[in-house]
């Protein structure tokens, strides 16, 4: 009988935590490992050429508080993927980037990258405990709560929001080490902010940019559970930079501009 | 056909009864006529070219080594290690005035050489690279190399884990038994990469009447190793610098076997510390054994 692996038969827990609205999930590795060509032989040996990593990248609907931005720091985190009767544990996992969006008709999304600097696979790594769910009370988001503070906004429509926070780190290798001595969260993070707005009175910037023409922008993001107050996750970011605007319009829609702000954070 | 590929020109070495076929990346056999134009006036351009030296010949190759010897955690070694590694370990701290060479055959090209430089450098989870030159010398009359370059078909074999080549994977810098770093007050150094590097001094003996020298005698050798780590020694380093052993453990992906490169009381002669915007501080430090 064929068989297969559907949603319900699996489950990501970080740090023994069941994540929750996980909606799509992908982790893997390619080997380091390179063919050696030497004069005067007819067959191929293969060594590790550099240390291995691998990567996991999620999904998740915003039903609960963010559980993924606390990573966005220097702590790296462990997990276990359950699917049927197996598991895969990986260690040392750090953030590399994290996102957050929304736009209108739809519940706001958060992605997550990490790099596993540890182990991945099918093997005890650490012991492996019972995960609990993570909140037994489903909180969801919705574009209806979410508050964007931006002077720009008062007249203009926002139709959606894009937050990427790229977090990079760099592993520090022993020369004799499978696993980095050290992995140096750097500074700073890069902040990139994406608006798509449905313009009223909203005037386009000039595209020199020059002392007078340039734009910065205090921006903050509040996302409230479904037709609520109470906040889940805000976000501020003080002096954004208006570094992109793009005016679309054709025979079919409504005008729309989109409009990208960058900002740091430094460490 | 006249195209030679590379699996058709295997790269051997043999020495004092031992033999071993090298996994080489890449291999450069050069050779050089020593002449001067001979000019004089009344005479337009050269009147001639002639010899003023001998002819020279050297060969230079880029390999993996393939490990044979075993170091222990008590750094006694035992068994032998590849040729190039006994041959340079020995002959750095011989005693012995004449230097006998290796004789090399590389795609049905012979002949017989000194080691001249020997240089490996040790990168994270990574094969160990060694560069290698010889200089090939003749005898009496008898040209450096000999021989013409011809295809041979070696046997198809599976292909495999490089399992006996020298890999970072478990190798170890140490002093005093202890890993080799870098520690200020509360941290301890990260050693990231080490370049390592040993020329040897030769003085070719020559008889009037004959091209080639009829032997070498072996002056001096010089060893030095570049040291990458996370961490810098703020104190300075001493105008003596400072003595103690290294030794540099270099072990097969399969961690079975090993081979050893000793640094007898090298000197701290250089330190450095840099750092790009963007980046982290890294600090080099270069010690030298001289032999």
């Amino acid at each position: 009988m064929l068989s297969r692996i559907r949603r319900e038969e699996q489950k990501l827990a970080v740090n023994g935590t069941g994540v929750n609205g996980v909606q799509s999930l992908n982790f893997g590795y390619e080997s380091t490992a390179q063919p050696i060509s030497t004069l005067g032989h007819k067959n191929m040996i293969y060594a590790p050429s550099s240390p291995q990593t691998a990567s996991i990248s999620a999904e998740s609907l915003l039903v609960y508080d963010d559980f993924f931005l606390e990573f966005t720091g220097a702590i790296p985190f462990s997990g276990q993927i359950d699917y049927k009767n197996k598991k895969v544990q990986f260690t040392e996992a750090y953030l590399s980037s994290y996102s957050s969006s929304c736009s209108i008709g739809e519940i706001p999304t958060l992605g997550m990258q990490a790099e596993v600097y540890g182990e991945l696979g099918t093997g005890e790594f650490f012991t492996p405990s019972s995960s609990s769910p993570h909140d037994t009370t489903v909180q969801t988001a919705g574009y209806n709560s979410i508050n964007i503070d931006l002077d720009e906004f008062n007249t203009n429509r926002v139709m959606s929001y894009s937050l990427d926070i790229q977090t990079p780190r760099t592993p520090i290798y022993d020369f004799a080490g499978r696993t980095p001595a050290e992995v140096v969260s750097d500074s700073p993070l890069d902040v990139t902010l994406q608006f798509n707005i449905q313009p009223d009175d909203y005037e386009i910037k000039n595209m020199r940019f020059v002392p007078e023409e340039t734009v910065f922008r205090d921006v903050s993001l509040t996302i409230n559970e479904n037709s609520k107050n109470n906040s889940m996750q805000s976000f501020s970011f003080n002096n954004m930079l208006l570094v992109s605007e793009q005016y679309q319009i054709n025979t079919e829609s409504t005008a729309s501009i989109a409009f990208t702000l960058k900002g740091t954070i430094f460490r | 056909m006249a195209t030679i590929r590379y699996d058709q020109v295997p790269l051997t070495i043999h020495y004092n009864d031992r033999s071993e076929t090298i996994l080489a990346y890449n291999c450069a056999l050069s050779e050089a006529a020593d002449l001067r134009p001979v000019k004089g006036i009344g005479f337009k351009g050269a009147v001639e070219q002639t010899p003023q030296g001998a002819r020279t010949a050297s060969i230079s190759f880029s390999y993996t080594p393939v490990l044979t010897g075993i170091v222990d955690t008590f750094l006694e070694t035992t068994g032998s290690f590849n040729i190039i590694n006994d041959l340079a370990s020995g002959l750095k701290t011989s005693k012995q005035s004449i230097a006998s060479g290796v004789d090399i055959v590389f795609g049905g090209i012979s002949g017989e050489g000194l080691l001249s430089s020997y240089s490996l450098s040790l990168a994270p989870y990574s094969p160990v690279q060694c560069d290698v030159n010889f200089e090939l010398f003749g005898s009496g009359e008898n040209i450096p190399v000999s021989g013409s370059l011809t295809a041979t078909e070696g046997e198809k074999e599976e292909q495999s884990l490089a399992g006996t080549v020298g890999h970072s994977a478990y190798s170890s810098f140490m002093t005093s038994g202890s890993p080799a770093t870098i520690t200020s007050e509360d941290q301890t150094g990260i050693v990231q990469s080490v370049d390592y590097s040993l020329n040897f001094q030769y003085e070719p003996v020559y008889k009037l009447g004959k091209e080639f020298p009829f032997s070498f005698l072996y002056h001096s050798a010089e060893e030095e190793a570049s040291i990458t780590e996370n961490v810098y020694q703020a104190s300075g380093i001493a105008f003596t610098g400072k003595n103690e052993n290294f030794h540099l453990n270099i072990k097969a992906l399969d961690g079975s076997t090993a081979m050893q490169l000793k640094m007898d009381e090298p000197v701290l002669s250089n330190t450095q510390v840099s750092v790009d915007a963007g980046g982290l501080v890294n600090a080099t430090k270069q010690i030298r054994s001289v032999y």
